[in-house]
């Protein structure tokens, strides 16, 4: 939370300072009230629940409706509690037996172990039992959407999202799709309208368009889409209406549904299968024929062992395996993540499912792996992370002004290590500190099939999946680490783990008092964004994945929040310009970097949006639209008018806005920008517009 | 638990709750309502309460759901037209800037409402918010933030 949401939310509470409460719920009224029923109810023993309505100021009870979805925070009192190993039938490759509970050696060492899984429903109860609160990390993990990069195509040339004949969504990793709100296929659009009642259908020919179709869910909202050739995956989210009924659980989990359409006659589009899944839509991949769905599922602690669909999620109607259900040994969590796989010959049912239990951050799915992360809950006395040197700035936050607090003294253990500047100096008080760590499990995915293979902690938070990248068999992870419990950043560390998740490499102690802001690892180089006050934008070296090394930085004002190849030697930075010295941010702004000498990096163009302040871009990266060969970056930015804004970018001419199209209204959804050959079609709240992309001229604008 | 307790408790967080189901309904009766439906039903639940630190999340996750299916039931996806709160009674500049907060609040969809009033009234953050409205934490922490920064800018506009 940055210092604007703060704001507005402070405005907030003082806006509501002054109103009272009605008497009918004050405290004095409300005692009575529950005295009354307290009485009847002694009187009565009528244990099950009546139908009552609240009638303000009238004594007798008529009905109550039971309000939907009560839900309990509360879970089970008592500290965590780890089963011991011995009673957990491991089914994943049981090569690391880690019979300890403990790290072996130094904390901050990623551990591998097999990944438990659940002998009986009996054990995944008991489990939840022990489960601790759910971590706060709000402001410490900053985890927002899923994101591709391509993990095997280390150019920077990769020009993942541009096929010749029309644009394909932003994803993290070519090859692997992602559901999103707009897709096309090249003659027609596909979009989410109206918060999510309407999948409309457009019909497009060189800037003209039709409105020729729409689907509607037969629950919920529909999410996100798929499309693939002629047939259309539209992702919902229903919640069920809970009624009064005994027994209900506490906790009611949405209901996730996949539908596939066929949609070769657009104006008559034909459900043709249709699967589901619990827990709320988390995100969805299409790749090597396969559908793969995540979703977030939360138990009910308040439930009692046999009352398994509290607890246990269920896949098409059924309640998963037992032996299906991983429990990795450093989570503590109530929450699960549902992976389910589907054929898209025959998508009513599923191929696979798993569950992973654990504080879901995010998902970050590679071309061969899956993997699961956030954050771990510590128990108090154990220690994570010992810094041999003084790491933190003590001095209590950005220090805005006046001397920045690196020791600037040499001596990075590697010789290589450039970054001295960034490698804090040791200290003669050794000073240690509990650090958030962060849990990964990985799963390995392929043909419809899911399957855990390990699980490690690294000491850190992963600021988003762009941070943690599979290359050749190792994966490399960039953690920021925070003193527990504190917002403030002490150091930064890139980690290198092999196919087994060990720990075979890493650069530590980079950039004290900062915390990463974007990445982008390709192949053997990689780039990463720390700030506090300058953002530095550091060069990785990976190409010996056992030393990886900083091979140079460049200082700038204003930081990335998103990094994207951008044609031979150039990476884009879509970010924040900020207030110099400081942290306050005070507008968008687009970097331009020559990465052709990466220990090098120049910045060579800019473009400052001020008094701008949020775009979906920033958390978002499918809400990027980046074209190098042809030099455009399109994105929406929202403030008091939401508007969708293309860049054209030139090494003469710099970046230039060619288009800024404002909407009426704030949209539900943030707008998304497709091409079409050599047209632009802005998809947006209610309303599609084409552009040609020479001289930018507006053809057409319908309704949707 | 008993009445006395639950009261007791109760009256720690009441004026909290209220302001956040009157942020959420747009209305002082339909607020007043949802809240004493809330309340009985929690009262009705009670044994299903395991800690008794958790009676305030428990009872604004209760109250958030009451609205949810109150909005739903009367298919109202757009914020009441009047003003969220009642207006202020005196001319000051405070309460000038309160009103064009209030209004800022009212542009904001229901969802966006019941992320950004739990985080005001409640105090909570992304992922406890997540917990309470069993939404995805990453979608409540963006929604949060484009719902204050499109707040903030309109507020900015309309100085």
């Amino acid at each position: 939370m940055d210092a604007h949401e703060k704001k507005t939310l402070e405005a907030l509470a003082r806006a509501a300072e002054s109103i009272g409460v009605p008497a009918s719920v004050a405290p004095a009224a409300i005692e009575a009230r529950l005295q009354t029923l307290e009485t009847e109810e002694a009187t009565a023993r009528v244990l099950r629940p009546k139908r009552r309505r609240w009638v303000p100021a009238l004594a007798a009870a008529a009905c109550l409706a039971l309000v939907a979805g009560l839900g309990v925070m509360a879970v089970a009192a008592g500290g965590v509690t780890t089963p011991s190993l011995s009673s957990l039938t491991t089914v994943a490759d049981p090569a690391e037996d880690s019979g300890a509970e403990e790290d072996d050696g130094p904390l901050d060492a990623s551990v591998v172990r097999a990944v438990p899984v659940a002998g009986s429903y009996e054990e995944l109860y008991q489990r939840l039992q022990g489960a601790g609160e759910r971590p706060q990390g709000d402001e410490l993990s900053i985890t927002e959407a899923l994101e591709a990069g391509d993990a095997a195509a280390a150019d920077a040339s990769s020009s993942a999202q541009v096929s010749s004949a029309f644009s394909t969504t932003n994803v993290r990793t070519a090859g692997v799709d992602e559901a999103d709100v707009v897709k096309t296929d090249g003659s027609r659009l596909y979009a989410l309208q109206d918060n999510g009642n309407r999948i409309v259908i457009v019909e497009t020919r060189d800037g003209a368009m039709e409105l020729v179709g729409s689907m509607k869910p037969e629950d919920g909202t529909w999410c996100e889409l798929f499309l693939e050739g002629e047939r259309l995956y539209a992702i919902a989210e229903t919640y069920p209406e809970v009624d009064n009924l005994p027994g209900v659980p506490m906790v009611v989990n949405p209901r996730t549904v996949v539908t596939t359409y066929d949609v070769s006659d657009p104006s008559s589009p034909q459900v043709v299968a249709a699967m589901q899944q619990e827990g709320y839509y988390h995100s969805a991949r299409l790749t090597g024929g396969f559908l793969y769905l995540f979703t977030g599922f939360m138990a009910d602690p308040a439930v009692s062992a046999e009352q398994t669909e509290g607890y246990v999620p269920s896949v098409n109607g059924e309640t998963l395996a037992h032996g299906d259900i991983y429990l990795p040994n450093e989570t503590t969590s109530p929450d699960c993540l549902v992976i389910s796989a589907v054929d898209t010959k025959d998508p009513s049912v599923t191929t696979d499912q798993k569950a992973v239990l654990c504080n879901v951050d995010d998902v970050y799915v590679g071309s061969q792996s899956i993997y699961v992360y956030g954050p771990q809950e510590l128990e108090d006395d154990e220690v994570v992370t010992t810094v041999e040197d003084d790491a933190g700035e003590e001095t209590g936050g950005a220090a805005a002004d006046g001397a920045d607090g690196n020791q600037n003294s040499s001596t990075g253990d590697d010789a290589d290590n450039m970054a001295d500047d960034y490698v804090v100096a040791p200290s003669s008080q050794a000073s240690s500190y509990k650090s958030d760590q962060t849990v990964i499990c990985k799963l390995a995915y392929q043909e419809g099939s899911i399957e855990a293979v390990g699980e490690t902690i690294v000491t850190g938070v992963i600021d988003d999946s762009f941070s943690i990248d599979e290359y050749e068999g190792t994966t490399r992870v960039l953690t920021t680490l925070y003193q527990k419990g504190e917002f403030l950043p002490v150091s930064n560390r890139v980690s290198v783990l092999d196919e087994q998740l060990q720990l075979i490499g890493e650069v530590k102690d980079l950039a004290p008092g900062e915390r990463i802001y974007a990445a982008r690892l390709m192949g053997d180089v990689g780039f990463f964004v720390t700030y506090r006050d300058v953002d530095p934008l550091f060069t990785v070296d990976f190409s010996d994945p056992r030393h990886p090394r900083i091979a140079g930085q460049l200082k700038v004002p204003g930081f990335s929040e998103y990094l994207h190849p951008f044609g031979e030697g150039r990476l884009l930075g879509i970010g924040m310009t900020t207030e110099p010295g400081s942290s306050v941010t005070t507008g968008f702004k687009l970097s331009m970097f020559d990465t052709s000498d990466p220990a090098n990096v120049r910045e060579v163009a800019s473009y400052a949006l001020e008094g701008t302040f949020w775009g979906a871009v920033l958390s978002d990266y499918r809400a990027a639209f980046v074209d190098a060969e042809r030099g455009l970056v399109g994105f929406s930015i929202e403030g008091s008018d939401d508007c969708y804004l293309l860049f054209s970018y030139s090494d003469k001419r710099g970046f230039r806005e060619e288009l800024a199209e404002r909407q009426a209204r704030w949209g539900y959804q943030s707008a998304r920008g497709v091409r079409i050959g050599e047209i632009f079609y802005v998809v947006a709240e209610d309303q599609a517009t084409s552009y040609h992309l020479k001289g930018y001229r507006e053809i057409e604008s319908v309704a949707l | 638990m008993n009445a006395r307790q639950f009261a007791e408790r109760y009256g720690l967080i009441h004026r909290d709750l209220y302001r956040f189901a009157l942020s959420i309904m747009g209305d002082a009766v339909e607020a007043e309502d949802v809240l004493g439906e809330a309340v009985l039903a929690a009262w009705e639940k009670r044994a299903q309460l395991r800690r008794e630190e958790a009676f305030k999340s428990w009872l604004f996750q209760i109250t958030a759901n009451a609205c949810r299916r109150r909005l739903r039931q009367a298919q109202r996806t757009q914020p009441a037209e009047d003003a969220t709160f009642e207006r202020p009674e005196d001319g000051t500049l405070d309460a000038a800037e309160a009103l064009a907060v209030r209004e800022a609040f009212a542009q904001l969809c229901e969802e966006d409402r019941l992320i950004v009033g739990l985080a005001v009234f409640g105090g909570y953050r992304s992922r406890e918010i997540g917990a309470l409205l069993t939404m995805n934490p990453s979608t409540v922490r963006s929604r949060r933030k484009r719902a204050l920064e499109r707040m903030a800018a309109f507020l900015g506009g309309a100085n």
